[in-house]
């Protein structure tokens, strides 16, 4: 059975300092699947998140108990961070390109990996902005400072960026929370793109946007799954009463 | 900390328009039947009346419907009771039209007419009108266990009906000078024996508003 997800979590606890902030994670995320988490803020959801490629290694008081296992290897024993990274890439909240022209942006994780001929770091780039779905927007402003693009635009660019270092696995912490409904919907539109290649794991503050773009959901309160199914169930037939009243905004 | 106090205070308005409607339905049931009895003239006009005000109650709620549907994005069993209510109101406004149904045979019985309404068929409206108000219970409280009650009696109305129908048959051939008028009891039946099979309907709605299952 395990080998049909891509993450597993087994017994995941992770404290700041004294804090206990997620309790006894099981969760499992299927391959070429969007799987949203869901929750009120401060419940554990985008910690979780950083705990799948090891992002909260770099907060000093943290400690985390339990497996989380990528493709059956323990992250936390058998990985070297940066290929982890480059396997599982990251999408923040508010786009953050670097301060570098569209086409260096693109070309950095590249370049970090060793590849140096320009034929080669070109067709990357092509290839990764157009996967972003963002290509016909910036094709004739290559060279010029990605800091100039709108903020969907810059979105695109930072998620084509993940994509350059050729990732399975895409992680978004509120990637849209930050941007209008148009390029919104663009970005919705592209993660129903990428699901085809990618396994994609999406925080989400807009529970509507979980419910068009995910397949699965997962819903957490004060650091606990509370529950985890298809995204159909879970807005449709919840089973536990705190998972109903918070997607009914009985509870914020 | 409780939210969106305004939304779900629409929800419970919606609710209560929905009793009323079912209020009116089950008085046009009553009073069709008591009109039929009766050879009540004005009382059938009553409710031939209120089927118009049925009808425009059933387009007020359905729009309401859709406006939360489009402005508020229910979920969970809010979207189920939304969407399940767009259908009880269609099955109350068919019951409507049933009870006027009843209504109008009743002013178009002859005011001569000798036969008198079969027993059967009062049994049937009230049996009826008991399983409206229970059902529409069960969807005040979201309750599946009352409604799959309700469900079950409709195997009495079914029965009173084709019981009735037997006879009334058997009238047709011993008193053939009174065909008109029995087939007006017949059609009766049938309006009462549909009647039945709606409220059903509804009771299956409030299962699945509480259960997020159909049915089968």
């Amino acid at each position: 059975m395990k080998k049909n997800y891509k993450i597993r979590t087994e017994k995941l606890n992770l404290f700041y300092g004294d804090v206990q902030a997620l309790v006894d994670i099981n969760m499992n995320v299927e391959y070429n699947r969007i799987t949203a988490l869901i929750g009120p803020s401060g419940c554990g959801k985008s910690t979780y998140l950083r705990t799948l490629n090891r992002m909260n290694d770099l907060i000093a008081s943290v400690k985390i108990d339990g497996t989380v296992y990528y493709d059956d290897t323990d992250i936390y024993k058998d990985y070297d961070v940066i290929e982890l990274r480059k396997r599982i890439g990251m999408v923040f909240q508010k786009p953050n390109p670097f301060p570098m022209s569209v086409y260096d942006n693109v070309a950095y994780g590249p370049r970090v990996h060793g590849i140096r001929k320009k034929e080669e770091l070109d067709s990357i780039v092509e290839k990764s902005i157009k996967a972003a779905a963002v290509w016909d927007e910036v094709a004739d402003r290559l060279h010029q400072p990605a800091l100039g693009l709108s903020g969907g635009q810059q979105q695109r660019l930072c998620i084509a960026r993940v994509l350059a270092v050729e990732p399975d696995v895409i992680l978004m912490d509120e990637p849209t929370s930050a941007l209008d409904p148009i390029s919104t919907a663009k970005i919705e539109d592209l993660l129903d793109q990428l699901k085809k290649k990618y396994t994609i794991i999406i925080v989400t503050h807009n529970m509507q946007q979980a419910g068009r773009i995910s397949d699965y959901t997962g819903f957490f309160l004060n650091g606990i799954l509370i529950e985890m199914g298809t995204t159909k169930d879970i807005f449709f037939n919840p089973q536990d009463k705190r998972t109903e009243d918070y997607i009914s905004g009985r509870f914020g | 900390m409780t939210t969106r106090q305004h939304y779900h205070e629409k929800l419970e308005q919606l609710k209560i328009e929905v009793l009323k409607m079912a209020g009116i339905v089950n008085e046009s049931i009553s009073r069709s039947m008591h009109a039929l009895i009766k050879r009540d003239a004005s009382l059938a006009q009553k409710v031939v009346d209120d089927e118009k005000n049925i009808n425009q109650m059933e387009f007020d709620i359905e729009e309401q419907c859709v406006v939360l549907i489009a402005t508020e994005q229910p979920v969970a069993g809010e979207l189920r009771f939304i969407i399940s209510t767009l259908k009880t109101v269609r099955d109350l406004e068919r019951c409507g039209d049933y009870a006027c149904h009843v209504a109008t045979t009743a002013l178009n019985f002859d005011e001569n007419a000798t036969v008198s309404v079969h027993e059967d068929l009062p049994k049937m409206a009230v049996i009826c009108r008991d399983m409206l108000k229970n059902a529409m219970d069960a969807y005040n409280e979201e309750n599946a266990e009352l409604a799959a009650q309700v469900r079950k009696k409709d195997d009495i109305v079914d029965s009173l009906y084709l019981h009735s129908f037997k006879e009334l048959l058997t009238d047709m051939k011993q008193e053939p000078e009174h065909v008109k008028q029995v087939h007006s009891l017949l059609f009766v039946g049938k309006c009462l024996e549909r009647l039945g099979d709606h409220i059903i309907n509804i009771c299956e709605e409030v299962e699945y508003i509480a259960t997020g299952k159909r049915i089968e």
